[in-house]
């Protein structure tokens, strides 16, 4: 698969953003189905949508060039190019919560009943983005060795011109996008299971559970998959990659806010 | 009642139109996760997929290296009424080099080994189709070992659009020689063909398909332009010009309908690792 899809009258449509774009519209679609389900308004949505995904794009190419910024220093005009590549994921997040707790601020509504609406739509959404960067090969996983036997298991094939450096003679990686894909399918489902028990019996009461536990889950998954990157920053003398020390923060801190979320509620009831 | 309730209809109209504008705006902006480098640029420019099979024994033998003689004239007959056009080696390279055009649907039909069904047997067939084909000879078995063509007979085919190429020597798995021995086997053959044939021979192909990036250095060095491996997979300007894919072609239970799936699915097939050389 290409990384440039087509050319319309010279300027180039990206597979990747194909992919955004699906993942986007899926998740307007699935969040509107949320939206309707918990009897909000769906202008809070459209709100939100508006300024998410500008805010989501500024952030996310923020946090790469901040990440890369010796890759930038010396052609400052570069960190405008989004086209040429660079978006942090994390930024992307960032810019989203951004625009979720903007709207919510200005309209008077409850951020954590918000975010409870729309993780569903924002996981469905990180799958297919993950599914993109699997097809593309952006991010191959370990190597396998060369005589691997012929038993259908599956693994992704790097033509030559793509293989990392020092991996020219590998054949075979570990198709972890893939399986990191997976796994934030079940954590999906399992949101929309959630979804479906809280609406029909109202548990769990606190706002903001399924959001933390959402997010807490696709970060340990994150974190997890992260041992099977290639390209995880051991290669350039990193003891624990950025990407780890971030996913890995971001589920504690879940973990930590979901915790004192619950002792407050407790505290506040009795 | 909200501000959300109060909003008039071209209000509402305008933000979906802007959240459309901004939805097509994603993939003219959005191209990596990562920085985008030259390689990954070129891909989009990779041009055609080749497919080059990979035969070895055309008979009626049961070993799954041969394909039986109708089996191979139902496979040239589906390629030949499904618009594929055979092309030589050199138009391959010359492909990938930048420097010629490939027609539609392009294939290169390969057999390793040199045996002598591929002169009796597959030789009629390609005729008959006006296909081209490229044999990759063991060197040292061609007019002394039994089963194997002649010096003649390859020269016949050469004369008529079917390209000689290398095989080495002895066929011996490459990975296993060292140094001295594998500049034996790759220069020593390219020497005999070139002296059979009378002309330039430029391709080979891995004995047994096991080569390394070594292998394929000392392959360049030998004067070879490209080599073959029996990696499953189709050609593009991405991959290695000195381990070139191929598509084997087996006997099988339902060696046409494997034939056939193989030709359709092999990027996929590549791509995912579902059938490994």
């Amino acid at each position: 698969m290409g990384f440039i899809a087509c050319s319309l009258g010279g300027v180039s449509i990206y597979t990747y953003g194909l992919f955004v774009a699906v993942a986007v519209l899926l998740a307007v679609v699935t969040a509107g189905v949320n939206v309707r389900l918990h009897h909000q308004p769906a202008a809070v949505l459209t709100d939100i949508v508006l300024w998410g995904i500008p805010l989501a794009l500024l952030c996310g190419r923020a946090g790469y060039v901040l990440h890369h910024f010796e890759q930038y220093s010396s052609c400052l005009w570069e960190i405008v190019a989004i086209w040429h590549g660079g978006l942090s994921l994390y930024g992307i997040i960032g810019g989203l919560l951004l625009a979720v707790w903007g709207v919510c601020q200005v309209h008077g509504l409850d951020t954590w009943q918000w975010l409870d609406i729309l993780i569903p739509a924002g996981v469905l959404a990180l799958v297919i983005i993950e599914l993109g960067i699997f097809a593309l090969q952006l991010n191959p996983g370990l190597p396998f060795p060369d005589d691997l036997p012929n038993d259908h298991r599956l693994v992704e094939y790097v033509e030559y011109a793509f293989r990392p450096v020092g991996f020219g003679d590998t054949l075979y990686f570990q198709p972890i996008a893939l399986y990191q894909a997976g796994l934030q399918l079940l954590v999906f489902l399992l949101l929309c299971v959630l979804t479906v028990v809280q609406l029909v019996w109202q548990r769990p009461r606190l706002l903001g559970t399924l959001f933390l536990l959402g997010t807490a889950s696709l970060a340990f998954i994150r974190l997890g998959c992260g041992f099977y990157y290639l390209a995880s920053g051991a290669d350039i003398g990193a003891a624990m990659p950025l990407g780890r020390v971030m996913s890995g923060s971001a589920g504690m801190l879940a973990v930590i806010v979901l915790i004192l979320r619950k002792r407050f509620h407790a505290l506040k009831n009795n | 009642m909200s501000l959300f309730h109060k909003q008039s209809m071209f209000q509402r109209w305008w933000k979906r139109i802007a959240i459309l504008a901004l939805l097509l705006c994603i993939p003219v902006l959005v191209s990596s996760p990562k920085q985008m480098t030259a390689t990954m640029v070129a891909d989009s420019e990779n041009g055609t997929k080749v497919m080059v099979l990979n035969y070895h024994k055309i008979d009626n033998t049961f070993i799954s290296l041969a394909v039986r003689p109708d089996d191979f004239e139902a496979q040239m007959k589906y390629l030949s009424e499904n618009g594929y056009h055979t092309i030589s080696p050199d138009e391959l390279y010359d492909s990938l080099a930048g420097t010629g055009e490939l027609p539609e649907n392009p294939v290169l039909i390969t057999f390793d080994d040199g045996y002598e069904d591929n002169y009796t047997n597959a030789y009629p067939i390609l005729k008959k189709y006006g296909f081209k084909a490229t044999i990759f000879v063991i060197t040292s078995f061609l007019g002394k070992e039994k089963n194997y063509m002649t010096w003649d007979q390859a020269r016949e085919l050469d004369a008529n659009g079917i390209s000689i190429e290398s095989h080495t020597v002895d066929h011996k798995s490459m990975t296993d020689l060292t140094d001295e021995q594998l500049r034996v086997e790759l220069v020593e053959s390219k020497k005999k063909a070139e002296k059979e044939l009378g002309h330039p021979v430029e391709y080979m192909a891995y004995p047994t398909g096991t080569y390394n990036l070594h292998i394929a250095e000392m392959v360049r060095e030998a004067g070879y332009k490209a080599a073959f491996t029996i990696k499953y997979g189709n050609v593009d300007k991405a991959s290695n010009i000195y381990a070139l894919e191929r598509v084997p072609i087996f006997h099988t239970e339902d060696t046409n309908k494997d034939f056939l799936e193989r030709i359709r699915y092999t990027p996929i097939f590549e791509r995912f690792g579902w059938i490994k050389s």
